[in-house]
């Protein structure tokens, strides 16, 4: 038995370097089973685009830079601005709740009254001065690999990420995270990389790969998919980048 | 946990040094010292895998922990003779409900787990159902095999304690995780339709640094550690 199950996992091993080192990983979201991911319409920017404005620099101690850190319930204090949406299959099955920020965090939450083929109750945070007014701006996050965010939320288990161009991936054609969550505020650290950052599969490979969205990213999107009858919430609080 | 027991007719069998087939027993491990590695529930390995592993399976570094844990160990004090840690029932289970309350392992290329496995890997008696911790413990790697082709999806996660686990029904498989009020948030499901009975396995070990194993559980670049398990539980 022993040396059978040796065989077998070095075989499972070899397989899995077979497809780590190959193509499969691009299909993190996996075989068309993942999450549900909206493809509904998501916000337009307020404004039309300029060029990416340079990452600042480095902080001297971990070399984080903070992207946003909500100060209250529409905008962070590195001068960008947060705003909700929500959506469903059946528009009117969906109801907003209050936005509100207490402690460098943002919450949001929606209700349906009915199961949706398609949901969500999202949060966006724009970059560092982006307020949404012309002339908007987005950041050049190309010199950063990952992503820290504090994420939470009581009602489900899991968030996407969407790391948003400009103007905005309307289709949610764009570099999109899975992200595990609970009830409290924890921080996900991210690759900003395709293996996290994957296309959602219903985009057929087409849409803001993560390496083009870096060098001028907008704004970021946390969106709770969740589809079925109910209340359904989340919570954002400081996000990000790091080296 | 302070309890520990293997419940129903499995254990009269277990009594007996038999193996017996799989069916959706009822198993509960509190590793408090009545179970845990190298006892009638457990086999613990003891050898190497290979490629894309970095380390070898050692009896030393399986252990039960004197708050009635399980601790699955890598240690790197030795860069060119990393040793890790892995056991697995010798039960095999068909379908139930497998939850584990567990802290996995942090090791930049490392992985901590908790899966079902059968077969040989790539061909059609492949089957196994995954939660597998990697890359610091940062991500989480779900995937079902089922007849040597693989379905997998990806999550970036919180380091720390937490309670998860993977629901296996004739025509499903769903991972949640169960949060502080008991309850499960699932996070994942796959419509999948398989028997074979699969055996359950932890382990925790790092990887080789090949191209294969970077890009899967990330570099690695020394040093160890646990990954605990508070218990391990299993029902129909």
């Amino acid at each position: 038995m022993d040396q059978m199950f040796r065989r077998s996992v070095r075989h499972s091993c070899t397989a899995l370097t077979a497809l780590f080192g190959a193509v499969a990983l691009t299909a993190c979201g996996g075989g068309g089973t993942s999450v549900p991911t909206s493809v509904a319409p998501t916000p337009a920017a307020s404004a039309p685009p300029s060029a990416p404005v340079p990452a600042p620099p480095a902080g001297p101690s971990s070399g984080d830079v903070a992207f946003a850190t909500p100060s209250s319930a529409t905008g962070t204090s590195e001068a960008g601005k947060i705003e909700t949406y929500f959506f469903a299959e059946k528009s009117g099955e969906i109801v907003a709740g209050a936005v509100t920020q207490a402690s460098g965090e943002v919450d949001f939450s929606a209700s349906l009254s009915g199961n949706q083929a398609y949901a969500g109750t999202a949060i966006r945070v724009y970059a560092p001065g982006n307020t949404g007014a012309a002339p908007v701006s987005a950041f050049d996050a190309s010199g950063f690999t990952k992503l820290k965010i504090r994420l939470k939320s009581s009602s489900d288990g899991v968030l996407s990420i969407k790391l948003q161009p400009s103007p905005v991936a309307g289709d949610g054609c764009t570099a999109t995270a899975q992200a595990i969550v609970d009830a409290t505020l924890s921080e996900l650290v991210i690759d900003l990389n395709d293996t996290m950052f994957a296309l959602p599969d219903y985009c057929n490979g087409t849409g803001s790969k993560v390496g083009t969205v870096k060098a001028g990213l907008f704004a970021i999107d946390v969106i709770n998919g969740a589809t079925t009858t109910g209340s359904h919430n989340l919570g954002v609080g400081t996000v990000k980048l790091a080296p | 946990m302070i309890n520990s027991i293997v419940k129903g007719a499995f254990a009269a069998v277990l009594a007996m040094g038999l193996h017996v087939g799989a069916q959706a027993t009822n198993f509960f491990d509190g590793f408090d010292g009545t179970g845990g590695p190298n006892g009638s529930v457990w086999e613990t390995a003891n050898w190497a895998n290979g490629d894309i592993f970095g380390c070898t399976f050692a009896f030393s570094e399986a252990w039960l922990t004197g708050w009635g844990g399980l601790d699955l160990n890598v240690n790197g004090s030795n860069r060119s003779a990393v040793k890790c840690a892995e056991v697995r029932t010798w039960q095999s289970f068909r379908y139930g409900k497998f939850v584990t309350r567990l802290q996995p392992g942090t090791i930049p290329g490392g992985n901590s787990s908790f899966f079902l496995y059968t077969g040989n890997a790539g061909t059609s008696n492949h089957f196994e159902i995954d939660l597998e911790f990697i890359k610091g413990g940062t991500v989480l790697h779900t995937n079902v095999w089922t007849g040597g082709r693989q379905n997998f999806q990806q999550f970036a996660i919180a380091t720390g304690w937490r309670t998860i686990g993977f629901e296996w029904r004739p025509t499903y498989v769903r991972w949640f995780h169960v949060n502080d009020a008991g309850a499960e948030m699932e996070f994942r499901r796959v419509n999948t339709a398989f028997s074979a009975p699969m055996r359950l396995m932890l382990n925790h070990w790092v990887g080789n640094n090949s191209s294969g194993a970077v890009g899967f559980v990330g570099t690695y670049n020394g040093g160890g550690g646990p990954a605990y398990y508070d218990w391990v539980k299993v029902s129909d």
